[in-house]
């Protein structure tokens, strides 16, 4: 009877650690998600205030480069980011540039360091006028400029 | 009975104060970084409102028949220090580089002066000055 009652003891214990070490092994694994989330989150917004960027383009004079038109971008933000269709969307007068149509251009031909000027390069034909030029960038952000050709 | 309840209680507040540290230190790295690249937006927010560039003299000698050198000079009647090598010049829709700068950063009261040789082009032009912080400003000029 006394061993009965100690076993049970036993038991009852050895059950109750258990228990409680898989709550906290799930409270640990939450903890550790949602620590991971916040931090990729704050990653995030860091990214967008670091981002910035122009289009200095003279709006009424754009280039045309071997029937490429010219778009300047100057990097005025604190990051560096990846400067190549992958990253970079241009949409005029609200369509979207195919990337075979687009080339980029910086010194490192790979990102667009602080306060470097990079050049795309946009194969399309535009008639004369005013036209719409959207710039988004990996992040989201975006510059736009109305231009006339 | 007594012997179980401490070890779980233990236990629960182990993990407990071992999650909300780990959250906390996350938390806290996050907010830290935000709040540095808030700032630092802030300063350059700061920076492109209060720079001001004024073209006080603006000149293009004809060199050949078709090319002249071109001569500005800028007042930065801003609050913005900047670094000369930083900003970019569009002469004519072109991005261009200066030959020549007359001192490495542009302060406040200052004067700048930079020069284009052998820029192509006749008659009249544009150039459009932007700085590092992304203001700009125009200036137009006739070939002589």
């Amino acid at each position: 009877m006394g061993f009965g009652t100690s076993a049970t003891e036993i038991i009852f214990f050895i059950g109750s650690v258990l228990v409680a070490l898989s709550i906290s092994g799930v409270l640990g694994i939450t903890s550790v998600h949602l620590a991971s989330g916040i931090q990729d989150k704050g990653n995030i917004i860091k990214n967008r205030f670091d981002t910035n960027f122009a289009i200095i383009n003279n709006p009424d004079n754009i280039p045309v480069s071997d029937g490429y038109y010219v778009f300047y971008i100057k990097n005025t933000g604190y990051n560096n980011f990846y400067f190549s269709s992958d990253t970079v969307s241009v949409i005029i007068d609200g369509i979207l540039i195919s990337p075979s149509n687009l080339s980029f251009s910086s010194a490192d031909k790979v990102s667009l360091d602080r306060s470097e000027v990079g050049e795309i390069l946009v194969n399309s034909t535009l008639s004369s006028g005013y036209h719409t030029l959207k710039v988004v960038v990996y992040n989201g952000i975006y510059r736009e400029i109305i231009f006339q050709v | 009975m007594g012997y179980s309840l401490s070890a779980v209680f233990v236990i629960f507040m182990l993990s407990a104060f071992m999650s909300i540290t780990y959250i906390y230190t996350s938390t806290d790295y996050a907010v830290n970084s935000i709040t540095n690249a808030y700032n630092s937006k802030v300063f350059r927010d700061y920076n492109k409102l209060y720079s001001n560039l004024e073209v006080v003299y603006i000149n293009a000698s004809q060199q050949g028949a078709t090319t002249y050198d071109l001569e500005i000079k800028i007042f930065d009647n801003g609050d913005a220090d900047m670094t000369t090598k930083k900003m970019s010049f569009v002469v004519n829709g072109t991005l261009m580089t200066p030959d020549y700068f007359d001192k490495p950063y542009l302060l406040p009261q200052n004067n700048l002066t930079v020069d284009f040789y052998n820029v192509s082009g006749t008659g009249t032009g544009v150039v459009r000055i932007i700085t590092q912080f992304g203001s700009s400003t125009y200036s137009t000029y006739k070939v002589t």
